[in-house]
């Protein structure tokens, strides 16, 4: 795991100087600054994994908070990537779509396997923010009802109209998980 | 995003260096959700060059309640508050308002500090930059809240929050109220507009005539069109008021039994003396002249400055209960006997005596101000056809446009250009028009008796180098002498306070000697009307200071109000109906410009934009905050929720730029008490508020005790619906009663063009909460 940012010595009033970062289990050091492939003060969460990075599986559309499609977890809970600086990342622990399915098998996660069987998507183009909502609600609370679904992905905006699969598929998705307790 | 320096701060302490260290140009990051946004689209005029982070500070993420209330601290994320236990018992509507804000997502990152502090969402202000530019705004510091004149369905139905100095006002030597006086009189409503004016300015007839206009060239209007026509409407207020004299000049109520004498009933003798009776004392006012009114009577020439509108003013203030001693000439022996009579003496006798310019054969010439002084008691006698008159200030141009009145071919003499002339160049501007001469960079040297007249050897001038007042030295062109003859020459260089040998003994003009006072062009020097008169009041104000040190002072700066109420309308400037030049000429008495229409005013007045920003403050936990009567806690002071919101047009909250938000104080709401949050969006989630309301009420047995109701996404600021929760204190809740509650709460709403609709949702809401109808 990453050093703890809090363990890491600090000079009063000094500048970010690097970050490291835990993206889907694998560990990065990130410099700060204008240099290329350096993370400058100004880049957004979202725009480190995607352009830094390579993990384009996280989408960008209003890049303003409102929209839902940017969602990572965040130490475990659902949040803005395109809200968040990626020089405030430092020790953080960050799952993106690309982290869900089974890193050694190659497995979808139950999650992304029920929105492929209910058809809960069209484009797909904000499906990646809505499954990782998803994901912090099942994370939380592996048995919600339908309201306490619909609350957890209020923030998640689709131009497509999915939201009634996406809906099924979540509920679907933890039901399997209950099945597999048992 | 345009890149910026970045810190972690690990401490408060640290933030608060790293503020300092950048001066006002660094800004705090919390959750980061409003800040991203602003930077984004670079919506400040200036982009910040760095950002401090805050989300490393340890011990500031807390939720805590103790014997007095609970204690959030500024980092706790909104997701925390809206599902901890304890508030979701006894603070539901601050729960319900948290859980309100933006989304699941959001709620995981954005702090209870930062909601507080969040910047408006105007969608003129928000405009990216990159798209063209940013719409500057009057927020930005532009000319005009484009939102008043634009699209406005979701700004504030109470007004706009104030420009903490408007430019109109900050330029008035009187610091007169102008937008709130226009904003009167556009209604039509003049009494109220003579009020406000009456707490700046006792004399805006007069001021309203020859007042140089300090404010009209700042303007925010001027930047789209023209500048409002302010003394134009100034002056309409003023002849309301004499029209009016015994509603607006009516004696005191109370008489405070104090006696007051001033000396000379110029413009700041008489403002003094209007504060001073107005506050109760008995005020006699002496002027060594027949007549009251001193430069107003004797110099202004009654083609500016009717003298029956200077009558009527004195005759007003005399209706007041204040004594005019005319004929009265105070020297030191009198001031003495004067000084055992009265608790307090003023000295206004402004600035008569005349400065010698040092010519040879100076004795030859005659007074400017001695000349005004004569043809203004009625003496219309000629000194001769052709006429010099010597000097650029106010008093030549009035000695030569008289000239031109009574017959005579005046040409003015100055030693210096067009532009360094000190009088008014609107004054200017017209005797040129009218056909008075005008011989610049012309120095006389020397005057001397000739067979035809009076010989004067002038030099011609260069300008050198700008001296400590700013105006280009002239110096004489040698060999450029040249010698001119004339019937009459009348000097008109500039006046200063006569020696006065009692206030002269203190070395500083009244100053010092308890009881003495003194004001107006005797401290300046010869100034304006308008500085006379407030420095006038400023005397008065000493003077009741003195007299009675706990009255609370009544006079001057009351109307700081809390919110504008910013407008407007496509009309163009009025047109002042001046007489043709070679009317104005005929006559002393024409007027320059006639009075304006009926109808006319309101519309002229109505130009003025109340600059001020109808954005309203975004924050849903503020709402609930102010209905819980919560303290936001800084790295300062402990701040009332209501105040901590009242900021003017350029800034959504009190903070300084080195303050940081350290807890929020709730007082626990009465036992028992329903609270209510309800927020009315377009869309469920996401959307900010189009209107909230937030409730705390307490019952027992069937009527209402107390009730706390305040208003969100309706004004600048959160709005205590007070009049709403005094119609249901002490009532039994129900139908009738939210009703009329809910009339009261929005009976002072004044809807701009497009959102008139938020009205009739606020009734709703309103009604709701009281009815406990979630
Ligand atoms: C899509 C979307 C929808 C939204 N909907 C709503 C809504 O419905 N209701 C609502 O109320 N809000 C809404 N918001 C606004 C959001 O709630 C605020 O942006 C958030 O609460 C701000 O908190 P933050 O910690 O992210 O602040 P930041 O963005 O970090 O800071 C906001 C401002 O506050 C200053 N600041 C932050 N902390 C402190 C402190 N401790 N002391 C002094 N200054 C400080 C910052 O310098 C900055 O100027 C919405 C935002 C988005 C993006
Ligand atoms: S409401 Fe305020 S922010 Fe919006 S355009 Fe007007 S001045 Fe600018
Ligand atoms: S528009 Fe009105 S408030 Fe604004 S500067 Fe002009 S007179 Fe003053
Ligand atoms: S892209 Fe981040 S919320 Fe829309
Ligand atoms: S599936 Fe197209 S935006 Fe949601």
């Amino acid at each position: 795991m990453a050093k703890n940012r809090r363990e890491r010595p600090h000079k009063a009033g000094a500048k970010t100087a690097s970050i490291t970062l835990t993206v889907n289990g694998r560990i990065y050091g990130l410099e700060v600054g204008g240099a290329p492939g350096a993370v400058d003060p100004a880049h957004t969460l979202a725009f480190t994994l995607r352009e830094t990075l390579g993990l384009t599986g996280t989408k960008v559309s209003c890049d303003n908070g409102a929209c839902g499609c940017c969602t990572v977890l965040m130490d475990d809970k659902a949040v803005l990537s395109c809200m968040t600086l990626t020089v405030e990342c430092d020790g953080k622990r960050v799952t993106t779509i690309e982290g869900l399915r089974d890193a050694e098998t190659g497995r979808l996660d139950p999650l992304q396997q029920a929105f492929i069987d209910e058809t809960a998507f069209q484009c797909g183009f904000c499906t990646p923010g809505i499954i990782m909502s998803a994901k912090a609600l099942l994370n939380e609370n592996p048995r919600p009802s339908q309201e306490e679904v619909k609350e957890a992905l209020a923030g998640n905006f689709c131009r497509c109209i999915s939201h009634y699969q996406v809906i099924d598929a979540v509920m679907a998705a933890s039901t399997v998980k209950e099945e597999v307790a048992k | 995003m345009k890149t910026f320096t970045h810190y972690n701060a690990r401490s408060v302490g640290e933030a608060l260096g790293l503020l300092e260290k950048h001066r006002g140009k660094a800004k705090l990051n919390a959750g980061g959700t409003d800040l991203l946004g602003i930077l984004k689209a670079a919506v400040e005029s200036e982009y910040p060059e760095a950002v401090v982070n805050l989300k490393d500070i340890e011990g500031l993420d807390y939720i805590r309640e103790d014997e007095e209330g609970l204690r959030i601290g500024a980092l706790t994320k909104l997701a925390a508050v809206a599902s901890a236990a304890v508030v979701k018992q006894d603070y539901k509507v601050l729960g319900d308002a948290a859980r309100s804000v933006a989304t699941p997502q959001v709620r995981n990152m954005c702090t209870i500090g930062g909601n507080l502090a969040q910047d408006v969402r105007c969608w003129y202000y928000r405009y990216p930059r990159q798209l063209g530019g940013p719409i500057t705004c009057l927020r930005k510091g532009g000319p005009l809240c484009n939102a008043v004149s634009g699209d406005n369905r979701y700004h504030s139905l109470f007004g706009g929050a104030p420009l903490a100095t408007y430019p109109c006002v900050s330029h008035c030597p009187a610091s007169s109220a102008i937008p709130f006086s226009l904003g009167l009189v556009r209604t039509g409503n003049f009494t109220e507009a003579a009020r406000v004016v009456l707490d700046y300015n006792p004399l805006p007839a007069t001021t309203g005539r020859v007042c140089p206009t300090f404010c009209e060239p700042e303007c925010k209007r001027g930047e789209t069109d023209e500048p409002v026509a302010i003394r134009c409407v100034e002056r309409a207020v003023g002849d309301h008021m004499l029209e009016k004299s015994a509603e607006f000049y009516a004696p005191p109520g109370t008489e405070s039994g104090k006696a007051v004498a001033v000396v000379g009933s110029g413009p700041s003798g008489l403002a003094a003396a209007y504060y001073l009776r107005r506050a109760g004392h008995r005020v006699t006012v002496f002027e060594r002249l027949p007549e009251a009114g001193g430069m107003l009577t004797y110099t202004i020439p009654s083609f500016r400055l009717p003298k029956d509108v200077v009558r009527s003013q004195v005759r007003a203030l005399a209706g007041m209960g204040i004594t005019f001693e005319c004929g009265h000439d105070v020297d030191k022996e009198a001031l003495s006997g004067i000084r055992a009579r009265f608790d307090a003496v003023l000295l206004a006798c402004g600035a008569w005596g005349e400065k010698r310019q040092g010519m040879k054969g100076e004795g030859l010439t005659l007074s400017g101000l001695d000349f005004l002084k004569r043809v203004n008691e009625g003496e219309k006698a000629l000194p001769g056809r052709k006429v010099a008159v010597i000097g650029g200030g106010n008093v030549a141009v009035d000695v030569a446009r008289t000239l031109l009145r009574l017959g005579a071919k005046p040409v003015v003499l100055y030693r210096r250009g067009r532009k360094e002339m000190p009088a008014f160049s609107e004054d200017v501007e017209k005797a040129l028009e009218e056909g008075v001469r005008f011989r610049f960079l012309t120095l006389p040297v020397r005057a001397s008796k000739s067979a035809s007249g009076i010989a004067l050897e002038c030099g011609r001038m260069v300008l050198g180098a700008p001296d400590a007042s700013g105006r280009r030295v002239p110096v004489m062109r040698p060999g450029s002498g040249f010698t001119a003859t004339y019937d009459a020459v009348i000097k008109a260089i500039g006046e200063e306070p006569e020696e006065y040998p009692a206030a002269s003994t203190s070395g500083k003009k009244g100053k010092g000697i308890p009881g003495l006072f003194a004001s107006g062009d005797f401290v300046t020097g010869p100034s304006t009307v308008v500085a006379a008169v407030a420095s006038g009041r400023e005397a008065a104000r000493e003077i009741e200071l003195l007299l009675r040190p706990d009255h609370p002072q009544a006079n001057g700066g009351a109307h700081g109000a809390p919110a504008t109420r910013p407008f407007f309308e496509k009309t163009a400037r009025i047109r002042t109906r001046e007489a043709a030049p070679s009317m104005r000429v005929k006559g002393l008495d024409i007027e320059d410009t006639s009075s304006p229409l009926p109808g006319e005013i309101e519309t002229e007045a109505g130009r003025c934009f109340n600059c001020g920003c109808v954005a309203v403050n975004p924050s849903d936990v503020g709402t609930a905050l102010v209905a819980l009567d919560a303290q936001v806690v800084t790295t300062k002071r402990s701040i009332d929720a209501r105040a901590f919101f009242t900021a003017g047009a350029t800034a959504s909250t009190i903070l300084d730029p080195d303050e940081v938000i350290t807890e929020i104080r709730v007082p626990r709401p009465p036992r028992g008490a329903r609270q209510s949050y309800l927020k009315f969006t377009l869309r469920k989630s996401v959307d900010f508020a189009v209107v909230s309301v937030a409730a705390v009420i307490t019952e027992a047995g069937d009527a209402c005790t107390e009730a706390r109701i305040a208003l969100g996404a309706v004004g600048p600021a959160p709005i205590r619906a007070l009049a709403a929760e005094e119609a249901i204190r002490g009532h039994r809740l129900d139908d009738a009663v939210a009703a009329q509650a809910a009339e009261a709460a929005l009976a002072g709403a004044w809807p701009l063009s497009m959102n008139g609709y938020k009205v009739e949702i606020a009734k709703v809401l309103v009604k709701r909460a009281i009815l406990g109808h979630e």
